[in-house]
C-alpha cells in the first residue's frame, strides 16, 4: 500500500490555518500586548486560555506523555509570566510561547538524561487523549469502517515515525507541517536562522518518509 | 522525455518547499519522482491533519493557579521561609529541593448536574490535586494512598501526595455536601516523613472563620487521618515545607466538555 493513497482531504477542507488565525488575531490587539506588557493579570490569564492548549498540543507532540506536557506547559507560562515585559512583538505571542516552550523542554530533556532515566519519558506514549481530527470532524460519508481503521493505523505510524526522529527535526518538522508555522515563525520558535530550519524541516521530511516505507 | 537532472540528484531536493524550475520540469515528466513527490506532499498534508492531544481537563486553571501564586509571592504576600531554616532546608534536601519551596493546591470542583466519569479521578497535573466533589458513580476515594502516590512518583521530592483517605479529603467531602462558596486558605506548613503536618505560617484566611478552623483541624489531625501519604510512600525528604493552598471553586462542566473527556 502507497503512504497516503486514501486521502482525499484538499487543502481547501481544511479552511484557513489555525495559525494564521491566532496571528491576525495578535496583530489585531496591540491594545492586548500592551496590558500583557504592563503586567495585567487578567491578560495574563486570557493568553493562557487562548493558547495553553496550543502550547500543550506542541509539547505532547514533542515528548509524547501527557504529564510532561501539561508540567512543562504549566512551567511555559510561569517563564512567560517573568519575561512578559521584555515582549518586543517581533513575533506573534503564540509563536513567543513556543519558543519558551522549546527551551523548556530541551532543558527537561537534558536534565533527564543527566539522570539516566529517559526512559521513563516515553511510558505513557500510547495514551494521550485525543480530540477528533480535522479529518473525522469533515464527515465523509464514503468513507466506510475499513477505511477509518487503515486511516487511525496510518496516523499511528506517523506518529511514531515522529518521535524517532532527532531532537532537531523533530522539533523543526512538528513547527512547520503539523502545527503550520511559517519558516520565518518556526525559524523565531527555534532561535535558529531561515537557512538552518529550511534545511532542518527537508531532511526530517526525508527522514519521516524514509520510515515510513512499505507502511 | 525527462530532462538532464539525475533521479537521486531530484529526489534529494523534493522535501524542500522552494523546489527549482528545474527540479520542478523534472518531477513533470519522470514518472518515478513524480510519485515519490506524491507521497511526499501526502504525508505533509497528514501531518497538518493529525489528531490533535487534548489538554488535561483542568490544566488551564492548574496554570492560571500557579501563576496567582507566583505574582502574590513576587508581591511579597507570602512568606519567605527564615533564613536560617532556608539554609538547612537547602543542606538537608539539595538537590531536590534547592530554590523551590514546594506547593500543594487542593481544589475541589464541584461537578455540577452529572455523575462524574471515572477518568475525572486521575485528572491532576503535578502539584495539583483536583477532586471532583459530585456524588460519583464509582467512589472516588476508593484509591489507596500507595496507589496514588504511585502515581505521582515523578513530583513527590516537589510536593508531598495527599493522603485520598485523609483528613482534608474528608474534610473537602464534606464542604461539597454542604453549601458551598468559593474561597481559598493559603498556609506555609512543614509535612513530616509519617505524613502528619504543622502549619507554620497563615498566608491568607479563608472569608468563613469555621472555613478556617476546620482547615486547620484537618492539616494538623493525628496519624489515624493523615493528611499526606507517608514519606517512604513516595521517596520525600523526611521534612518538606510546602505552600498549600486550598481553594473552593465552584466548576460548572457542560454536557458537551463532559463526553469528550
Ligand atoms: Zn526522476
Amino acid at each position: 500500500m502507497t503512504f497516503g493513497k486514501s486521502l482525499t482531504l484538499t487543502e481547501k477542507d481544511l479552511g484557513s490555518s489555525r495559525a494564521d488565525e491566532v496571528t491576525r488575531l495578535d496583530k489585531e490587539r496591540p491594545a492586548f500586548i500592551e496590558k500583557l506588557r504592563s503586567g495585567d493579570e487578567n491578560a495574563f490569564e486570557e493568553m493562557v486560555m487562548r493558547y495553553s492548549g496550543d502550547v500543550y498540543a506542541m509539547l505532547y507532540r514533542l515528548t509524547s506523555n501527557s504529564e510532561e506536557a501539561a508540567d512543562l506547559t504549566q512551567e511555559t507560562f510561569l517563564k512567560a509570566l517573568g519575561a512578559i515585559r521584555n515582549f518586543r512583538g517581533d513575533a506573534s505571542l503564540r509563536t513567543w510561547l513556543f519558543r519558551i516552550a522549546i527551551n523548556e523542554s530541551r532543558n527537561r530533556n537534558r536534565w533527564w538524561k543527566r539522570r539516566r532515566r529517559d526512559a521513563t519519558l516515553s511510558l505513557d506514549a500510547a495514551i494521550g487523549n485525543s480530540e477528533l481530527t480535522v479529518s473525522e470532524t469533515i464527515s465523509d460519508p464514503s468513507e466506510t469502517a475499513e477505511d477509518a481503521t487503515i486511516r487511525r493505523e496510518r496516523e499511528n505510524a506517523l506518529e511514531a515515525a515522529l518521535l524517532e526522529l532527532p531532537e532537531v527535526y523533530r522539533e523543526a518538522v512538528i513547527l512547520r507541517d503539523v502545527e503550520s508555522l511559517s519558516y520565518e515563525d518556526a525559524a523565531a520558535a527555534l532561535g535558529t536562522t531561515l537557512g538552518t530550519v529550511k534545511s532542518r524541516i527537508a531532511r526530517g521530511r526525508e527522514e519521516l518518509k524514509k520510515r515510513l516505507k512499505g507502511f | 522525455m525527462v530532462n538532464d537532472m539525475l533521479c537521486s540528484e531530484v529526489q534529494n531536493r523534493l522535501a524542500e518547499e522552494d523546489l527549482t524550475a528545474e527540479v520542478k520540469a523534472h518531477i513533470a515528466v519522470c514518472g518515478v519522482c513524480g510519485e515519490e513527490y506524491e507521497v511526499l506532499n501526502a504525508m505533509c498534508l497528514e501531518l497538518s491533519t493529525l489528531r490533535r492531544p487534548a489538554a488535561p481537563a483542568g490544566l488551564n486553571m492548574a496554570i492560571i493557579d500557579a501563576v496567582r501564586t507566583e505574582n502574590a509571592r513576587a508581591r511579597g504576600r507570602i512568606i519567605p521561609i527564615s533564613t536560617s531554616a532556608r539554609e538547612w532546608f537547602t543542606f538537608k534536601f539539595f538537590p531536590y529541593a534547592a530554590g523551590a519551596i514546594a506547593s500543594v493546591i487542593v481544589c475541589i470542583a464541584l461537578l455540577a448536574s452529572l455523575n462524574a466519569p471515572p477518568s475525572d479521578l486521575a485528572v491532576r497535573n503535578d502539584r495539583t490535586i483536583f477532586i471532583p466533589g459530585a456524588p460519583a458513580a464509582v467512589d472516588p476515594y476508593a484509591l489507596t494512598p500507595e496507589e496514588y502516590a504511585k502515581s505521582r512518583l515523578l513530583f513527590a521530592s516537589e510536593s508531598p501526595s495527599i493522603n485520598p483517605q485523609g483528613a482534608i479529603v474528608a474534610l473537602s467531602r464534606s464542604l461539597v455536601r454542604g453549601e458551598m462558596t468559593d474561597d481559598e486558605v493559603v498556609v506555609v506548613a512543614d509535612v513530616f516523613g509519617n505524613g502528619l503536618a504543622k502549619i507554620a505560617t497563615i498566608v491568607e484566611r479563608p472569608r468563613d472563620p469555621g472555613t478556617m478552623a476546620a482547615f486547620e483541624r484537618a492539616i494538623e489531625s493525628g496519624m489515624s487521618e493523615a493528611p499526606f501519604v507517608p514519606a517512604e510512600m513516595e521517596n520525600r525528604p523526611e521534612i518538606v515545607r510546602v505552600v498549600f493552598r486550598y481553594q473552593q471553586v465552584n466548576v460548572h462542566i457542560r454536557q458537551s466538555d463532559r463526553r469528550r473527556s
